[in-house]
């Protein structure tokens, strides 16, 4: 089970793409921190009782801004059935106290990364961010080789015309910091619908990737970095630029994925929360978690979201399959 | 020297979060309603046991002189436990308590009302196995401490009973009151162990299977449940709760039962090679989607303890059976959509998010900013967006429910089904409904005019009087005759058989039916539409109502109503919602 936990919708950077560049005028909120421990243990324990894993990720804005981060993870990783995973622009990770804390509590850190330094700032607003990205990567795969900690560290691109021609490349680079995994997306265009027309991928570059994927994969694992790009992510990404919706009947809502945004619904993915979300504070129980599942069916069935007749759930689609 | 009531109350106030803790220490329960006077327990409707739960507020409730009756005053964290594992492990929520009693029954032909005692039994045998093996409570002393006080059982389902415990925990045949001779007793109790450690994750079908072990039993002994009385925590613990998809039955459900002895995950032999652990294929006709019928879903829910009446059930039944039909509600803009407008600023003050900092007007007021004093934030108003009008058709429905028709309340009705479909359709789009329901003469019955109240509009729905047929001309008249010319169009709908035909009798003032159904059409002005079980299409009447304007369909089974109503919720509703999109 993987729970998806976006805790913050402050953020520090600009990104011309994201719902919550900094600049943008929008009303930020932060999730209560005591609620996430609470419902994090309560679905820790519904997993343990099942036998199963739990893979706790925080997402933002940027989650290293969210003050409880540390002191909660910390807490949380002492439960035998939770792993812990962060997304980051790369925020905070020069101070080595933080990096500590990375290698002590958590089991992998994906790091948003989306070309060389002047595509990277350019987008995201934010000089010197490649720079303090790669020392980072550097820094925590160095730490981690000499204490044989297991923080597994990914990176993730989004891709768009200012980032594909720089793609390739970049995976190199990566691969030389010290990376283990290479996951991407596609640009959307729900975000920031005026950014997107310019930079959204076309037909023809979605055939160029998916000719360039085969060997990249190959060249890069002879390295020991895994390239997430299985045929159906690529085949979603192709749909979507050629404008065809890819409708899912039955996505299995709830049953591997769980969404909670930073005002406390949980529901099959980040894009129903309006549709099928349900208030954290009705979760008491194990069993009202172990019940989600069935809920979000009978909510989907009752009732389908108009964006599951073109899903765009990465998860779903396979982005973290090799 | 025992307790006061007050010591044992704290005594096991103080034991709940360690019995919260054999679960998962982040449960939120109410605290435990500790009676210290069985009138107190009996006010919460505890009666006859020492413990009882509420599924829909995730209560316990505790009988603390039954708790000294039967010397159970360390037991807190046991009872606690135990109660609270109801609510975690199973049933866990009204609807699967639902669920589990459907099962039970379908496996006690004739013997049914004891389906919910037996679902208590098989849910303890759950958590109690749970609770001694892997968090080493101390569950079998309570059944020695019940034994104590009540002496031995001379129950043989009651001792077969206990020898599944006996066998689950590997204890002394016969201590704790478990069966120590009779062959066919033991091998019945340890089916039922196995039964518990094969199923314990897919219970339900794991419920079935113990049901048919209990089955010959019971109807060798009808009162062979008596020892259980005392245990009996679940009677009505769906009380006030939710009763969610019970309406079909499921996978499974329907289909023949296995007894434990035949089914090769319990018994370990399986043909070679074949995986064990895979559940048993549900075979065919199995259940899965069928509709239950309405009798039953009522009889399901009562034995659940959910107290409503037989209209309100049949309204859940209905509405349930409808909403997969509905016409899904539209995405458009509503009127009266706000947007952000900057009104001005105020004081930026500590606590505040850095990214609220307007800097320019920050700086407008003082080159050198102090925060808290000069930094100021943007406030936001909210003006009205664009407006989008929208313009519903309402709905004037008539259902026939004369006597050729069918209860809804005993039997699935395709009639009522179809009119809460077209209904709870129009309902979406923001329409009113008017439902009028007759059969013979003065035996009408109506919403109060047009309305949006989900539930005045199914009460109607499903009544029934299933006498003889006279359609209430004046009613139609009545709504009709003094509509005003710019209230909303109206479509008429009338579903019924050949007894439509009696609209154009004369009304009881002597108007002519026809005069007054085409001055109600020509009011509505949203059209009039029948749907019509009948097997001739060509009466003279047909054609002289098609002429004045009203489209007929014939439907010749009652399921076919079904399609008629999606066709119509679809045609007529939905695109009057894209009408109002474009
Ligand atoms: S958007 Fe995709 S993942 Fe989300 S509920 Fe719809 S189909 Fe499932």
């Amino acid at each position: 089970m993987i729970l998806l936990w976006r805790i913050t919708t402050h953020c520090n950077f600009s990104c011309g793409f994201c719902a919550y560049d900094r600049r943008l005028p929008i009303a930020r909120h932060a999730a209560d921190p005591d609620e996430v421990e609470r419902v994090i243990g309560l679905v820790a324990d519904a997993a343990r009782m099942r036998g199963e894993p739990l893979l706790v990720s925080w997402l933002g804005g940027e989650p290293m801004l969210w003050r409880p981060l540390f002191g909660l993870s910390a807490r949380l990783a002492r439960h035998a059935a939770v792993a812990l995973s962060m997304t980051s622009n790369g925020t905070r990770m020069d101070n080595l106290e933080v990096r500590r804390h990375l290698l002590d509590h958590f089991a992998e850190v994906t790091f948003s990364l989306d070309g060389p330094a002047s595509v990277h700032d350019g987008l995201r607003g934010a000089p010197g961010a490649y720079d303090r990205v790669r020392s980072a990567i550097v820094a925590l795969a160095s730490e981690r080789a000499r204490e044989g900690a297991r923080l597994k560290l990914r990176a993730n691109i989004v891709l768009m015309q200012a980032t594909l021609p720089s793609f390739a490349d970049l995976c190199r680079t990566l691969a030389d910091w010290g990376i283990d995994d290479i996951t991407f997306n596609q640009l959307g265009g729900r975000d920031r619908p005026d950014f997107f027309p310019a930079q959204a991928l076309r037909p023809d570059d979605s055939r160029r990737l998916s000719d360039t994927i085969p060997a990249l994969k190959d060249e890069l694992g002879a390295r020991g970095v895994r390239l997430c790009a299985s045929p159906d992510y690529l085949a979603r990404i192709d749909a979507s630029t050629r404008g065809h919706p890819l409708a899912v009947h039955d996505c299995g809502p709830g049953e591997q994925f769980l969404f909670v945004d930073e005002l406390g619904r949980i529901g099959p993915c980040s894009f129903t929360l309006d549709d099928h979300g349900v208030a954290i504070d009705q979760l008491r129980t194990v069993a009202d978690v172990d019940s989600l599942a069935a809920r979000f069916r009978q909510s989907r069935q009752r009732h389908r979201a108009a964006v599951c007749d073109d899903c765009p759930s990465t998860q779903f689609f396979g982005k973290f399959a090799a | 020297m025992s307790m006061t009531d007050e010591e044992l109350v704290a005594r096991w106030r103080a034991d709940w979060p360690a019995a919260l803790a054999h679960w998962s220490k982040y449960t939120r329960l109410h605290d435990p309603l500790l009676c210290v006077s069985s009138p107190d327990a009996a006010r919460e409707g505890l009666q006859g046991s020492f413990a009882m739960i509420r599924l829909a507020d995730k209560s316990v409730v505790i009988d603390l002189p039954q708790v000294r009756r039967f010397a159970l005053e360390d037991y807190g964290v046991e009872v606690l436990a135990h109660e609270i594992g109801h609510h975690v492990l199973a049933p866990a929520t009204p609807t699967d308590h639902l669920r589990l009693i459907a099962r039970i029954r379908k496996e006690l032909p004739t013997l049914e009302a004891h389906a919910p005692m037996v679902a208590n039994l098989f849910t303890d045998l759950l958590i109690n196995d749970r609770l001694q093996r892997q968090e080493g409570l101390r569950i079998g002393d309570i059944y020695r401490a019940l034994a104590a006080v009540s002496g031995a059982s001379s129950s043989r389902l009651w001792r077969f009973y206990m020898g599944i415990y006996e066998s689950l925990w590997s204890l002394d045949r016969g201590s704790i009151g478990g069966e120590t001779e009779d062959a066919r007793l033991l091998g019945d109790a340890w089916l039922g162990a196995r039964i518990v450690r094969v199923y314990a994750r897919d219970w339900l079908v794991g419920a079935s299977r113990f049901t048919a072990l209990v089955l010959p039993y019971l109807v060798e002994d009808q009162n062979a449940l008596g020892p259980a009385d005392a245990l009996f925590d679940t009677r009505d613990a769906a009380l006030g709760g939710d009763a969610v998809g019970l309406s079909d039955m499921e996978e499974g459900e329907g289909g023949p039962s296995l007894h434990p002895s035949q089914d090769p995950r319990i018994t370990g032999q399986d043909t070679e090679g074949a995986d064990t652990n895979k559940p048993i294929e549900p075979s065919k006709g199995s259940g899965a989607g069928q509709r239950r019928e309405t009798w039953e879903y009522g009889e399901i829910l009562r034995a659940g303890g959910i107290d409503l009446t037989d209209e309100q059930i049949a309204a859940l039944y209905y509405r349930e059976q409808a909403i997969p039909h509905l016409v899904p509600f539209p995405t458009l803009r509503q009127p009266g959509a706000t947007e952000p407008q900057m009104e001005g600023l105020e004081p930026w003050e500590f606590g505040d998010s850095f990214d609220e900092i307007d800097w320019l007007s920050t700086l407008a007021q003082s080159p050198h900013p102090i925060p808290g004093l000069t930094t100021v934030r943007r406030t936001y108003g909210e003006v009205a967006g664009e407006e989008v009008r929208t313009q519903p058709v309402d709905l004037d429905l008539y259902v026939d429910s004369s006597g050729s028709m069918p209860d809804p309340r005993r039997r699935i009705s395709f009639l009522t089904l179809a009119g809460a479909i077209i209904a709870l359709s129009a309902l979406r789009t923001g329409a009113k409904v008017q439902v009028t329901l007759w059969s013979g003469k003065q035996q009408m019955m109506s919403t109060d005019g047009f309305s949006n109240q989900e539930d005045a509009i199914l009460a109607i729905l499903t009544g029934y009087f299933g006498g003889a047929t006279a359609f209430p001309i004046h009613k139609l008249r009545d709504t009709y005759a003094n509509r005003k010319e710019d209230a909303r169009a109206v479509r008429i709908v009338q579903i019924s058989d050949d007894g439509i035909s009696t609209m154009f009798d004369a009304d009881e003032r002597g108007n002519s039916g026809w005069d007054v159904s085409a001055m109600a059409l020509k009011a509505a002005r949203g059209g009039g539409m029948m749907a019509l079980n009948m097997v001739r299409d060509d009466l003279a009447w047909m054609t002289r109502a098609r002429e004045q304007g009203w489209e007929i369909e014939r439907v010749l089974t009652f399921e076919d109503l079904l399609d008629f109503a999606r066709r119509f919720a679809k045609r007529h509703y939905q695109q009057a919602s894209d009408r109002v999109a474009a």
